[in-house]
């Protein structure tokens, strides 16, 4: 469906994409990960053929979307900024688009798009006296309006409340749920990602870090950790030296009375033991699973520490 | 759709955008406006301030608007969402063109029938332009305004905000001498005693065909990632 081959971008001679290899199934929900300046846009703005690679490829249904004019036309997109003429209502606005995709039904469509995000009563008003969140909405909208099969979402929740945040997630699930629509995903929002992708990749200085799915991606950077409450201060500090004198305990990290313990192979369950067997009194013990967020910040800082 | 009816979408969405901003509408009509009625006072000949105040306002009016059209769709991002649709870029550029000439155009044939009905006042009794300058206003002015947005819809497009800031400043003090031969050298000598030719509207008509031929020309340098590397 989209496929990404050996992709390099240069700025003026200055790599912004160094090599870059992945591939999105029909269908799926895909995440596109990284921090600021990484080349997440550089990568979307190539596969939609805004920008021309330096080197390899990157097809959608196999063909350059820049040239091919047909082909955008089974494409949506979502960008960093909403794509609306301020001066226009919400209603011109979606059927100017509609027109642009030579949309049939158009009428009846734009009216179910509208009840669907939310703003038929506000269908008439100029988009410049929308609020960010519906703008986002009459954007998200506006992607849909010519059922395509491929969706593209820069940030698609960015400055959204958390209700609307909420809605674009179950959008987003609906889009892909209903009529099987591949959505690639530029994305901050860990949560986001986490709750709606499939498969993920990270990009950090134009390459590619990881690109797995979310649990192989937990499991292959997660370490096993046992987290430890304990009563009070004093059975923490004992607990803490304890568990530092542990040959199979990596790290420790103490929060109060808490106390986080990265152990090496399998042995998490002998920390409470050995806790037990000191006297140490134990409120509360849990093993902790590293969230995508920390799978993530493992990721960007191991590669910030190779560079 | 052809490339036509895609053409004329575009344009009639640039008409109806610049008819939404009444800002920038009433300063281009007051432009156009008061430039008719200043310069008609001093209609020594009105075939000379026909001649070149239909084609300051069609140009200045245009380049007005074109900063809606092209730079600030450009500056705002939407350019990038519309470039991601079925249509391609040369049908976006020449359908912007198209929405901006029409509604320049018409403001210049405003400030024409004000220079007319005015001076007629002033001077008492009712002159219509000549033949000539009847070819000039419905068959060069056109061109000529069709020609300048193109060019500058395209360095709008092709140029950073900078190099569209210095662009801005040329057109407004770059141009004027080029458009008022007649009205400076009206002043130099004092009275304006020249009659517009034949020939001088000729010499325009094929300025303004060079001029689109060379915008035409430099069209090809035109392309979505230049557009899209300018963004600011």
């Amino acid at each position: 469906m989209i496929e990404v081959q050996h992709l390099t971008k240069r700025f003026n001679g200055k790599p912004v994409l160094r090599g870059v290899d992945f591939q999105v199934k029909e269908g799926e929900i895909f995440g596109y990960l990284g921090p600021n300046g990484a080349g997440k846009t550089t990568t979307m703005r190539i596969i939609l053929g805004l920008l021309k690679p330096t080197s390899g490829r990157a097809t959608v249904f196999g063909k350059d979307l820049g040239d091919n004019d047909d082909l955008r036309g089974r494409v949506g997109v979502l960008l960093e900024n909403d794509g609306l003429y301020e001066r226009l209502s919400a209603y011109e606005n979606l059927s100017y688009y509609a027109q642009l995709y030579s949309v049939s039904n158009m009428e009846e469509k734009i009216q179910n798009l509208l009840k669907f995000v939310g703003l038929s009563d506000r269908q008439n008003d100029k988009v410049g006296t929308f609020s960010k969140g519906m703008k986002r909405r009459l954007a998200l909208a506006r992607s849909i309006i010519h059922d395509p099969d491929v969706l593209f979402y820069d940030e698609p929740s960015a400055g959204l409340d958390p209700e609307a945040q909420k809605m674009v997630r179950d959008l987003i699930l609906r889009l892909s749920g209903e009529k099987g629509r591949t959505i690639f995903v530029n994305s901050h929002d860990l949560d986001e990602v986490q709750r709606v992708c499939s498969r993920i990749a990270i990009l950090q200085n134009g390459e590619m870090r990881a690109y797995d799915t979310v649990e192989n991606l937990r499991k292959k950077f997660s370490k096993p950790a046992v987290e430890v409450t304990l009563t009070d201060e004093k059975e923490a500090e004992k607990a803490l030296d304890l568990l530092n004198s542990l040959d199979y305990v990596s790290e420790c990290e103490r929060d109060g009375l808490r106390i986080t313990a990265t152990v090496k192979g399998e042995k998490t369950s002998t920390i409470i033991s050995v806790l037990a067997r000191d006297g140490i009194k134990v409120e509360e013990a849990k093993k902790v699973t590293k969230s995508l967020e920390d799978v993530y910040l493992d990721i960007v800082r191991r590669s910030e520490g190779e560079t | 759709m052809n490339s036509m009816n895609i053409t004329m979408l575009v344009a009639r969405k640039e008409i109806k955008e610049i008819l939404k901003n009444k800002g920038l509408l009433f300063g281009s009509v007051w432009m156009g406006g008061s430039f008719g009625i200043v310069f008609s006072s001093q209609a020594y000949s009105l075939d000379n301030s026909v001649f070149s105040m239909a084609l300051l306002a069609g140009v200045l009016v245009g380049y007005m608007f074109s900063g809606q059209v092209f730079l600030r769709e450009k500056r705002g991002g939407i350019i990038e969402t519309l470039l991601c649709t079925p249509l391609s870029l040369k049908s976006v550029w020449f359908g912007k063109v198209v929405g901006t000439t029409i509604p320049a155009y018409l403001i210049s044939l405003l400030t024409v029938a004000l220079v007319t009905i005015v001076s007629g006042i002033t001077l008492h009794s009712f002159l219509f332009p000549s033949v000539v300058m009847l070819i000039h206003i419905f068959v060069v002015v056109p061109v000529f305004i069709v020609s300048a947005i193109s060019l500058m819809g395209l360095c709008q497009f092709l140029f950073g905000m900078r190099e569209n800031k210095i662009m801005g400043y040329l057109v407004m003090l770059g141009l004027l001498p080029f458009i008022f031969p007649n009205l400076i050298g009206g002043f130099i000598q004092g009275e304006m005693s020249l009659v517009v030719s034949w020939a001088e509207v000729a010499v325009l008509l094929v300025v303004s065909v060079l001029l689109l031929a060379l915008t035409t020309y430099l069209s090809r340098y035109l392309s979505k990632e230049k557009i899209v590397t300018t963004i600011p």
